[in-house]
């Protein structure tokens, strides 16, 4: 009896072990799919990323672009009058001050403008304020606009276009 | 139904009796009469293991005490040390007792106890011819005792106090029964089977014994194991005599009827009378424990059986797991290799991560462009804005709108402004809005956040 009693605790344990295997290798697949899952996830942000990243850092610095999404800022600014402070070092990004002043002919050209400076990514656009004014002389009824903000750009991204870099079928 | 089988020695000669329990009647199936020395090849061949013995013990002590009224666990042992005290030749013994009566005796309350004690000497080779085929006895009880309750039952005897006599070869047995209880019991020497003069002087003396000494008046005497043509009886005994007559419910057949009344006074015992059995404590002992060990047996085959069971259940199990766990295991180096890509992806995802995080903050600002599009509500006739500011305090806007309502009539300045107030608090986004109206310069002043 003591030997089939011996037998029946071993194969209880040996079964059990078994079980905790089967349940330990369900686990790893199910994590399996979830890391699948989340490398997709992972790939897919770091595409999004790359593709906001029209920069090549190989060959310009930080500062150059900035400088450049400044002249096609005025660019598309036309006429109005923008007063540029130096690029100041703020620690998580570089910042670039200015100034938009300019009479308000169209209103909606104007808020096409302030869209266009809020869909700028890397660097970005950020208005700080803007004041739509009226002359007080009533015979010529002038509305002019000033508007504030600074052109941003993060700190060292060469690390996130090497990333970018290694992932397949982008742009 | 309940199959027993009693085996009683008397003069050299072994009588046995197989008999049921059916429907409350004790039907004798069978009987044996064997000579004692080819008894061992009776226990031999008969495949029985449970026996009843009744045996007519030659030399044995009987007695009525007056005990105090003791808890029944002491009872025993009370009675034990007055039989060591009272027959001291005695030495190893076996005993049983029956509890007469409780009376007053000298002014104390006593328990009036018949006990009978007999030599273990006497039973312990017959256990051993038992023992040595591998028989149990169940229960061993004192001839006297087995016959006092098949005759307590058979007559109408319950409320009566009679003298029994048992006729044997060579020796009678006499015992007093009062109110079916045995109360006295003694041996004579015969000259033969039935009651001859000297049969009947020696009954008459107990008769005389027990009016004088046990202050008991025996009514009858029932003669047992004799019929009317074997026995005569003697005229001169000083009490009415009958012969003993099974109970109604006791079948047996006519031949068995006298030469087997003993064995089948022992069938006739039931479950009650286990107290009264007269084995050996030792005996008892090694049958429980022979017991224990055969439940124990069972119950370890039983027990071995189910583990075995288990054993194959749990081999078919660790079968059909192993058959999934198989496939599993061969995926695990394919699978791996979307961990190692999991780390290296998550390696530049945290490089990443701080750019991630600057873009949703700055995504996470007011939209100014839908805030503009929303105060072209302010364009209405009669109302003059003369200045717009928009303030970005991190997760809201603070605009400020200043202006002039040109009309006529303080009525038309209320309402106008009213309205313009009121749109403008309709607009989604629009949060803690405050206004002022300056009714001398008729200029107008709204304040609110929007989100």
């Amino acid at each position: 009896m003591l030997i089939t009693l011996s037998g029946a605790i071993l194969m209880k344990k040996y079964v059990d072990s078994l079980y905790a295997t089967l349940d330990k290798l369900q686990e790893f697949n199910i994590k399996y799919i979830k890391v699948r899952s989340a490398t997709d996830d992972i790939e897919k942000s770091l595409l999004r990323l790359k593709s906001l990243l029209s920069v090549d850092f190989a060959e310009q610095s930080i500062e150059e672009h900035m400088l450049m999404t400044l002249d096609d800022l005025k660019t598309k600014a036309g006429s109005s009058e923008i007063v540029v402070a130096n690029i100041e070092d703020k620690g998580a990004d570089l910042q670039l001050p200015l100034t938009v002043r300019s009479p308000l002919k169209d209103y909606s050209s104007f808020v096409n403008f302030v869209g266009y400076l809020q869909s700028l990514k890397f660097p970005f656009f950020g208005i700080t304020g803007i004041k739509i004014q009226r002359s007080d002389d009533p015979a010529a009824s002038v509305t002019s606009f000033e508007l504030k903000g600074a052109l941003k750009f993060p700190k060292a991204m060469s690390g996130v276009q090497e990333a970018a870099k290694r992932i397949p079928g982008k742009l | 139904m309940s199959k027993k089988i009693v085996v009683s020695f008397e003069s050299g000669y072994v009588k046995v009796s197989y008999g049921s329990q059916r429907n409350g009647n004790l039907v004798i199936t069978r009987t044996l009469r064997i000579k004692e020395d080819e008894f061992d090849a009776f226990l031999a061949r008969e495949k029985t293991k449970d026996f009843i013995l009744v045996f007519s013990f030659q030399s044995f002590y009987q007695d009525v005490l007056l005990l105090p009224p003791v808890d029944a666990k002491y009872l025993d042992t009370l009675i034990e040390t007055e039989i060591k005290k009272n027959a001291p030749e005695l030495k190893d013994f076996v005993f049983f007792s029956t509890i007469l009566k409780d009376k007053i005796h000298e002014g104390r309350p006593v328990k009036e106890i018949f006990v009978y004690a007999a030599n273990s000497n006497e039973i312990d080779p017959l256990l051993e011819r038992f023992s040595r085929y591998r028989k149990r006895v169940q229960h061993l009880y004192a001839d006297v005792f087995a016959l006092s309750h098949i005759i307590a039952d058979s007559k109408n005897v319950k409320e009566k106090t009679i003298l029994c006599m048992m006729d044997r070869e060579g020796y009678k047995t006499l015992f007093l029964l009062r109110e079916g209880k045995l109360a006295f019991a003694r041996s004579i020497q015969s000259r033969g089977r039935g009651i001859d003069q000297f049969d009947m002087t020696n009954v008459n003396m107990t008769v005389n014994y027990a009016r004088q000494t046990l202050r008991e008046h025996p009514e009858e005497l029932i003669v047992v194991s004799a019929t009317q043509d074997q026995a005569s009886i003697v005229e001169g005994l000083t009490l009415p005599a009958s012969f003993f007559h099974y109970p109604s419910t006791v079948m047996v057949a006519e031949a068995d009827a006298i030469d087997f009344v003993i064995p089948i006074a022992g069938l006739f015992l039931g479950k009650e009378s286990d107290k009264e059995s007269l084995l050996p404590k030792v005996y008892q002992r090694e049958v429980i424990q022979e017991r224990i060990l055969r439940y124990a047996s069972a119950v370890f085959i039983i027990v071995s059986f189910i583990c075995l069971g288990y054993i194959i259940s749990a081999l078919n199990q660790a079968r059909q797991i192993g058959a999934m766990i198989d496939p599993l295991k061969a995926e695990i180096g394919i699978k791996a290799k979307v961990f190692e890509e999991f780390e290296s992806r998550n390696r530049e995802f945290q490089t990443a991560l701080p750019y991630i995080n600057y873009l949703n903050g700055e995504s996470a600002t007011p939209d100014i462009q839908k805030s503009l599009v929303a105060l072209q509500t302010l364009n209405r006739e009669k109302v003059k804005v003369k200045e717009v500011e928009i303030k970005n305090i991190g997760q809201e806007l603070a605009i400020q709108i200043k202006g002039n309502i040109a009309v006529k009539t303080f009525g038309d300045l209320q309402s106008c402004f009213r309205r313009l107030a009121d749109d403008v608090k309709s607009v989604k986004g629009v949060q803690n809005l405050s206004e002022k109206l300056d009714l001398a310069s008729k200029d107008f002043s709204i304040d609110m956040t929007w989100k």
